[in-house]
């Protein structure tokens, strides 16, 4: 019995060799298979799938030698340059006959190409590029999570970390930092600079380089031992000019004289992220008024740990969490939140709150790729099939199949590699568009860069996408039967299949858009919900501004408070300035001090409430308009020496008293005498809009001790930038070495506070405008090429009687079908997508109603507009003209 | 030598071997074992075919169809010969290709990778 060659390569060799060769090339090929197969049938087969395959480039390659019909059947290699110049000057010249086509192709490619290349770098450098350390994977961030919630404090306390370093033994370095406020005297006056207290090895874990200078030396650390600092490259360049004798030389800090002993390389990587100026060593006093610093229970350190070489990761993570129980179980925590140690490497440890964000950039990308790449697909095939005329009649002119092949590779690769080009040009203001878009700042922002890599590797996509986007032209010309086409008048027809792969493309395009309306439809209604959540406070005509009175020079309560009422004296007496009070941290801002207090009618040892400290003046929450809902403000009267008076939020009160009044009532805090409860106040969103409300105790400042760092609010007639000018002379004039932080209106403080949302709507709403422009390019291509290719057909039926407007009807509803379509298809999608955004939505369903609905009447809408001028046309067919077959 | 005579390496070897297996028994089988096992190189049956075809465009073979074979599942076979031109251009190459190579030794390379 004959065994049956493998049936896939005997079908390929029969399409690719010439119609009468086919038989006798297959014949032979049997012959040898059978001989093959009656010895070993599986090398037989894997035999004829490797002829198979190589057959085919040669065959395929003497078709298209054999096309020509009256050209000699060499050419001279010599000529190929030649012919490619004239080829790309064809090209061009093609591409600017045909703006729209043209211009909509190199637009398109280079959207595509612009948005990854802005993305790109961004997910490259935080999710995937390992951070420039030595080792990377070595160095792990220590901090501590709320044991339930899984909320981070990215702190820990100084004991503790005494102790693990003591009882660990898979750590070669475990170090503290704690970012400051400091401020540089320079000669041009007070510059605000970010100093970092840092324990004994803390650059001996992230293995920094130096230019110049050293590390800190251990005796450097011995309480009483000289101020020291080490600068970072940058401050070094920005503040110094990169002078090289800056070694042993001492520089002004408010708060005090300190001597430069190293140099961190420019560009080395330093923690906290990108913000440090210079570090000085960590002096953790005991004793005295800070000596909360030495408390088990104040976790107020960042850690960063190195592992030892000889010691895995992992190994070395279980030990510490281990430590850490042991630890734990040692010495019990008084009060507050119970929280287990949190370990990880440092570079997931920074990614992680950035993660979902950036996946979900990436992909909405991605998505806005496959509808560019589809579009251009579709726009390409259209051209061939409008071409095919043009190709036909010079195929019987005698241009060869080579030759034609080249010039629509040609083709192709000018209008992709344009794209690419004004991509890549692209790239930069978008990538610049995002991060002025993005809330707050990315991680480790400073060290992305759009390199010529990115340019090179823009123009290999431009290249690939050339050649594939060149395919369907290919397939055409090698079908075409070029006589039968000249005969015709010049415009070939298209086969069923090819008019189904442009539908399919359109009604993916559609479907895609339509996973991107739905999602950034939630998005935006996310928006408006946050946007719209009552904050409690009325922050329109408040400027807000940071101050930090250095202890040298204000050692005291009253020095400090002298300080800030001659402040507040002052800006009162500026016309429009209504009022002057001070917090130590607004709402919605960063949330620096939390307590605990005891649960009423709780077990001993049940967790404590926690609650956030806000320090005030007299007048700050009549300032911010907070309502008063029971008892009194706090008043100008309590003061240091009259007894302790706190006001509560109202959440707090009802946690604290249930069904009581808390007027009057006392809480144990500040002393043995606690504090009296005086009035309750209406709740503010203080963390977030989106969070409930948290517990919030508010103390005035003079009764809680020295407080240099304030920030002031001012209430003022109209527009608060009008006022920064006026506020910074007068801050000179009390103080010249006291330098303003952050000073921004209240209402520029809520509109940060919801740009998370408005970035991630902002953002997948222009790409869902993006995909669903090219979609609607795609319907409006795909049905204008319908109707101009049912011509006749219309001109019959109207010359039969039926109205142009029921013609006209009859093709905007084939516009419809593909958008039912699309839709249907993309539910799949958009069913994924939604579930994906999950995270991101804020007080409505995936089903949302309202997106639903309205992104049904947006693609409707679009469908219907595009397929509209070809459907006018279809309308206007004159069955004269049509029928003459024009 | 006029243009269009030139011949490529690979239509060399086929040129070859149809003359090594002499009118009657030259056929895409024949022709490419013969190839194969001499050179020592994979050859794949499309490409002789697309390169007969080629010489036949030049005129250089010549093709003829045999009768099925007078055994079970026997088939009829498209033979090939070379034309009077063929041999005259094998001729050419092959004298100018062994003018060339006369009295010269190669030198085995050194080197290079195994």
């Amino acid at each position: 019995m004959t065994p049956i060659p493998p049936r896939i390569p005997r079908a390929l060799l029969a399409r690719a060799s010439e119609p009468d060769d086919g038989k006798w090339l297959l014949g032979d090929l049997d012959e040898e298979y059978a001989s093959l197969a009656a010895t070993d049938l599986r090398y037989a087969r894997r035999w004829y799938w490797h002829q198979a395959f190589a057959s085919l480039l040669p065959l395929v390659r003497r078709r298209f030698d054999r096309r020509p019909l009256s050209t000699p059947a060499t050419r001279a290699r010599p000529e190929m340059l030649n012919g490619f110049r004239t080829e790309l000057r064809h090209a061009v010249r093609f591409a600017l006959r045909t703006p729209a086509p043209t211009a909509a192709i190199v637009l398109t490619m280079a959207l595509g190409i612009g948005a990854t290349a802005a993305v790109s770098p961004v997910v490259w450098k935080l999710l995937l590029q390992p951070i420039p350390v030595r080792q990377p994977e070595r160095v792990l961030a220590v901090y501590r999570v709320v044991e339930g919630t899984g909320t981070i404090i990215p702190s820990v306390s100084y004991l503790d970390l005494q102790d693990w370093r003591r009882r660990t033994r898979g750590l070669s370095a475990l170090a503290p930092y704690t970012g400051g406020e400091g401020t540089l005297i320079t000669r041009e006056g007070p510059v605000a600079v970010n100093s970092v207290q840092i324990g004994e090895d803390f650059f001996k874990v992230l293995g920094s380089r130096f230019t110049l200078g050293r590390a800190f030396s251990a005796d450097e650390f011995v309480d009483g031992a000289p101020s020291v600092a080490v600068i970072s490259g940058a401050m070094w360049q920005r503040e110094f000019g990169g002078d090289t004798t800056i070694i042993g030389r001492p520089i002004e800090l408010a708060s005090g004289r300190v001597t430069v002993v190293g140099v961190v390389a420019p560009g080395e990587f330093t923690l906290p992220l990108g913000s440090a100026d210079l570090w000085v060593p960590l002096h953790v006093q005991t004793s005295g008024p800070n000596a909360w610093q030495g408390s088990r229970g104040t976790q107020w350190l960042e850690a960063v740990a190195r592992v030892r070489p000889d010691v895995e990761p992992a190994a070395a993570m279980a030990e510490l969490r281990a430590v850490d129980a042991g630890v734990q179980r040692e010495f019990p925590r008084s009060s507050n939140v119970i929280t287990v140690l949190g370990v990880e490497p440092l570079q997931d440890h920074i990614a992680g709150p950035v993660r979902t964000t950036l996946v979900f950039l990436a992909a909405a990308v991605v998505i806005v790729l496959l509808v560019v790449c589809t579009n251009i697909a579709n726009l390409r095939l259209a051209q061939a099939q409008a071409r095919q005329g043009e190709f036909a009649m010079r195929a019987v002119l005698g241009a060869g199949f080579g030759r034609l092949r080249r010039q629509i590779l040609v083709e192709s690769m000018v209008l992709t590699i344009a794209g690419a080009v004004v991509g890549v040009l692209l790239a930069r203001p978008l990538l610049r568009g995002l991060l002025a878009l993005y809330p707050g700042r990315l991680p480790r922002v400073d060290e992305i860069q759009l390199g010529p890599g990115l340019a090179l590797w823009s123009l290999g996509v431009a290249v690939v996408a050339g050649i594939a986007f060149a395919i369907p032209q290919f397939v055409h010309v090698v079908r075409m039967d070029a006589g039968r086409l000249v005969k015709e008048g010049e415009r070939g027809t298209s086969s069923r299949a090819q008019h189904l792969v442009r539908r399919g493309m359109v009604v993916v395009q559609l479907a895609l858009s339509v996973v991107m309306l739905v999602s950034s439809g939630l998005l935006v209604r996310t928006f408006l919900k946050v946007s719209s959540v009552p904050a409690g406070f009325d922050p329109r005509g408040v400027l807000s501004f940071g101050l930090s009175a250095p202890d040298v020079r204000y050692p005291n309560l009253q020095a400090t408070e002298q300080l800030y009422r001659d402040l507040g004296d002052r800006l009162k007496g500026l016309p429009g300035v209504r009022g002057v009070e001070a917090t130590n941290a607004l709402p919605l801002t960063s949330n620096p001090w939390r307590n605990g207090l005891p649960a009423p009618n709780a077990d001993p040892g049940s967790p404590d409430i926690p609650v956030n400290m806000r320090l005030v003046t007299s007048g700050y929450l009549q300032l911010l308009r907070v309502p008063l809902v029971r008892g009194r403000w706090i008043a100008e009267s309590d003061d240091e020496a009259a007894p302790g008076v706190v006001m509560l939020n109202e959440a707090l009160a009802a946690k604290l008293f249930p069904g009581e009044d808390p007027i009057g009532r006392v809480i144990p805090m500040g002393g043995p005498n606690g504090k009296t409860v005086v009035g309750i106040v209406g709740n503010i969103h203080h963390g977030s809009l989106t969070a409930p409300t948290d517990n919030e105790v508010y103390a005035p400042f003079r009764q809680m001790g020295v407080r240099r760092s304030r920030v002031l609010a001012m209430r003022v007639d109209g527009d608060p930038a009008r006022f920064t000018e006026d506020v910074r002379r007068v801050v000179r004039e009390l103080d010249p070495q006291l330098p303003i932080r952050a000073m921004r209106s209240l209402d520029e403080i809520v509109s940060v506070a919801v740009a998370p949302q408005r970035f991630r709507a902002a953002f997948l709403g222009s790409l869902a405008v993006l995909a669903l422009t090219l979609a609607a390019i795609g319907v409006y291509g795909v049905m204008s090429y319908a109707v101009s290719e049912r011509t006749r057909e219309l001109g019959i039926r109207v010359a039969l009687g039926e109205s142009p407007t029921r013609i006209r009807r009859h093709v905007a509803l084939e516009g419809l079908q593909l958008a039912a379509l699309g839709s249907t298809v993309g539910a799949a999608g958009v069913w994924v997508a939604a579930r994906a955004l999950r995270s991101f939505m804020f007080e409505i369903g995936t089903g949302d109603p309202w997106t639903l609905g309205a992104v049904a009447v947006v693609l409707t809408a679009v469908t219907v507009l595009a397929s509209d001028g070809p459907a006018r046309r279809a309308g206007r067919v004159d069955p004269l003209t049509a029928m003459r077959g024009r | 030598m006029p243009k269009g005579s030139h011949l490529a390496e690979f239509e060399v070897y086929v040129m070859l071997a149809v003359a090594r297996l002499g009118d009657g028994d030259a056929y895409g089988v024949t022709i490419r074992q013969e190839i194969e096992t001499r050179t020592g190189r994979p050859v794949a049956i499309g490409a002789v075919y697309a390169t007969l075809g080629r010489l036949h465009d030049k005129g250089f073979v010549s093709f003829s169809y045999s009768d099925p074979d007078p055994v079970q599942g026997g088939r009829a076979r498209k033979l090939v010969a070379l034309s009077r031109a063929g041999r005259r251009a094998l001729e050419h190459t092959v004298s100018s290709l062994a003018r060339m190579t006369d009295g010269l030794v190669l030198r085995p390379l050194t080197g290079g990778k195994r």
